[in-house]
């Protein structure tokens, strides 16, 4: 029945729902943690609201998330899904299957989600009474009672995008869907690339001209400023990534045959791997400009900001660029799963698992040194106007050790999506791939 | 007409802007007849297939399959004649590798089409020279076997005609023949009809008819002749 085509694909693609089941997981644990603490800290009025509003952004990017991924695994199982639909499994009963897989997936990943969430908000509750956020005396009580909303909430939300995400392949002519399984060939068009240089354009225009606005004008309009430059840069981004290698290759002409390996064969993920740099450079963009927007603050005027309002602004962050890591190494993570063959190939051409996985590694660290590049470019300008209406500088400042920070998350996010699924794919001998 | 289970009108297939994969192809094939189809790679023999079975639309004319119009059919409706109608066997990718034979077997019933008693698998089963292997995973078999439990799904539910692309495509001619044995059976025995793509002059020996495609047009349709002399066509259309 349904249930016996979604157990077979579960069982049979165990890679393809890490992603919906890490969207869940994160969903879970932010609504754990903001609902416990919403419901039994007596917090300032602010606080309150905050957390009623990360609560929601957890619900919405879940739908968000959970459809872009699930997209990733039906695209891993389209030899099945048109095996199904050509022996007779009809549109409406392959979104169904769909949908099922994914609020399966829901349930162990939000129960984890959930225990995970209440060890993160004991740890935050500390860190808000540190702040003043919430009374000295507050104490984070688990509410067993939570579980089932949150559970439910999931469900909903992952086959709400389950079934948005399923409408198109589960309607694809199955001879069409047979010969897809074997040849995709996107191509990097003209009207790609005009959209892209058009957005960045447009940022950057945008930023120039509000930078003679009161303040508080000029940070509403910040927010355009980067949404363009990085939708522009997503659109950009298998030109950039080509660039990137063709200006590093001497570099990774170092490393020897290794490095050449890296830098040709991400010229040819080029576009699968800039779905990765969306987020990427979004979530350490966003970062960069709300740190730097503190920190140039307390080192211009020589005085701390306002800490409270500073802390619940980083958290918020926080949650932005946990969901913002996970697309970005969910995209990674299907593109290196998508290669396995290629993996194994390199294996029986000759290449020890130490080789294949070096060269992993080297294309996590051009991905790495791109987005970080483009990701500092797209917080310079939108912080440029913003510190120079509120300071009076052109120059953000942002301390060394929080730099560092920035760059060795980032390079562990790049790796989690890159190296780590490699790293266990490469574990079975080569020649069991490509059978 | 309405007994004919499968007739094309005028068939054309056009792959983006300009290039016409099938032109014009008409045919129609009688109940209990076993049809080859041949022609070299990119000669539209595939996607003949794929209009005739309704896995594809034709982009000019009219197919009806099993008395029905597929080209005027909605896609659930399309999808449920050829569950209910139509059985498949393709070159590989047949059979959902981590399911046991007997459950592979099964698919079309479990996926709504018509209920398959136990005394019709272990039939089936036998028949196909797998029986008591029914419990064995696919995953585990080998590319014979593999094949013979694909033709065993593709007749348990007494279709109207059976497709087959290219089915020994990836099999020794030994184990290939014993895969076309079962099909000529089929169409023997119990009067299935069976249209067949090959490129393999062995395997469409078996047929008793044989269309030969050329650049999307039907150039030759015969009584099949035996294996040398299908070489021979072959060579004279290339």
């Amino acid at each position: 029945m349904r249930a016996g085509i979604a157990a077979q694909a579960l069982r049979a693609h165990r890679w393809a729902f890490v992603g919906p089941a890490s969207t869940q997981l994160v969903a879970a644990m932010v609504l754990s943690a903001t609902l416990t603490l919403r419901l039994t800290v007596d917090g300032s009025p602010d606080l309150l609201d905050a957390l009623t509003a990360f609560a929601l952004i957890a619900v919405y990017l879940t739908i968000l998330l959970v459809g872009v991924t699930m997209n990733a695994a039906i695209a891993q199982q389209a030899r099945d899904v048109a095996l199904l639909r050509a022996i007779g499994a009809t549109p409406g009963r392959i979104r169904r299957a769909v949908a099922l897989e994914a609020a399966v997936v829901a349930l162990p990943a939000g129960g984890a989600g959930y225990l995970l969430g209440l060890l993160a908000g004991w740890a935050w509750l500390g860190s808000l009474v540190d702040h003043g956020l919430a009374p000295a005396g507050a104490r984070f009580t688990p509410e067993p009672l939570l579980l089932a909303p949150i559970l439910g909430v999931l469900v909903v939300t992952s086959t709400v995008g389950a079934l948005i995400a399923a409408v198109r392949p589960s309607r694809a002519r199955p001879a069409v869907a047979l010969a897809e399984a074997e040849t995709r060939r996107p191509r990097f068009t003209a009207v790609r690339a005009a959209f892209g240089l058009l957005l960045v354009a447009g940022g950057v225009t945008l930023s120039v001209s509000i930078a003679d606005l009161a303040p508080d004008a000029a940070d509403d309009a910040a927010f355009f400023v980067m949404l363009a430059l990085c939708v522009g840069v997503g659109f950009l981004g298998p030109f950039v990534l080509r660039s990137a290698v063709a200006v590093g290759r001497p570099v990774l002409a170092l490393a020897g045959g290794t490095g050449h390996l890296a830098a040709d064969s991400v010229a040819v993920l080029s576009r699968a791997l800039s779905g990765a740099l969306v987020p990427l450079v979004l979530a350490v963009a966003f970062a960069g400009v709300k740190i730097a927007v503190h920190t140039t603050t307390t080192h211009v005027t020589g005085r701390a900001g306002p800490a409270a309002e500073a802390w619940l602004d980083y958290s918020g962050t926080t949650v932005y660029c946990l969901f913002a890591a996970v697309a970005a190494v969910n995209t990674l993570a299907t593109v290196v799963v998508g290669r396995r063959r290629d993996l194994a190939l390199l294996g029986l051409a000759g290449a020890t698992r130490g080789r294949v996985l070096a060269v992993v590694v080297c294309e996590a660290g051009i991905v790495t040194v791109t987005g970080l590049v483009l990701a500092t470019g797209v917080a310079g300008v939108t912080l440029m106007p913003m510190v120079h209406t509120a300071l009076g500088t052109w120059m953000p400042y942002v301390p060394t050790t929080t730099l560092a920070a920035g760059v060795l998350v980032t390079a562990a996010v790049v790796a989690a999506g890159t190296v780590l699924p490699a790293a266990l794919l490469t574990r079975r001998p080569p020649v069991r791939e490509v059978r | 007409m309405d007994d004919t289970p499968v007739v094309a009108d005028g068939l054309g297939r056009r792959y983006g802007d300009r290039f016409w994969a099938l032109r014009d192809v008409s045919l129609a094939v009688p109940a209990g007849q076993f049809v080859a189809v041949m022609g070299a790679t990119g000669s539209g023999k595939s996607t003949l297939l794929h209009c005739l079975a309704g896995l594809d639309r034709p982009t000019a004319g009219r197919v009806r399959l099993a008395g029905r119009d597929v080209t005027r059919l909605r896609e659930a409706a399309l999808t449920r004649l050829r569950r209910d109608r139509v059985g498949f066997v393709f070159q590989s990718y047949n059979l959902l590798s981590t399911l046991t034979v007997s459950r592979n077997v099964l698919l079309p019933a479990r996926l709504g089409g018509p209920r398959i008693t136990p005394a019709a698998l272990a039939t089936i089963l036998d028949a196909v020279g797998l029986s008591g292997l029914g419990d064995r995973l696919v995953g585990d078999l080998s590319g014979g076997q593999r094949q013979r439990v694909a033709v065993a799904r593709a007749l348990v539910t007494r279709p109207a005609v059976v497709f087959a692309d290219e089915p020994t495509g990836a099999l020794d001619p030994t184990t290939g023949g014993q895969v076309l044995r079962l099909l000529r059976d089929a169409v023997d025995r119990d009067g299935v009809t069976v249209v067949m793509v090959s490129h393999d002059p062995l395997a469409a020996a078996h047929s008793d008819r044989l269309l030969l495609l050329r650049e999307g047009r039907l150039v030759a349709d015969t009584r099949t002749p035996d294996a040398p002399s299908i070489s021979a066509l072959l060579a004279v259309a290339a």
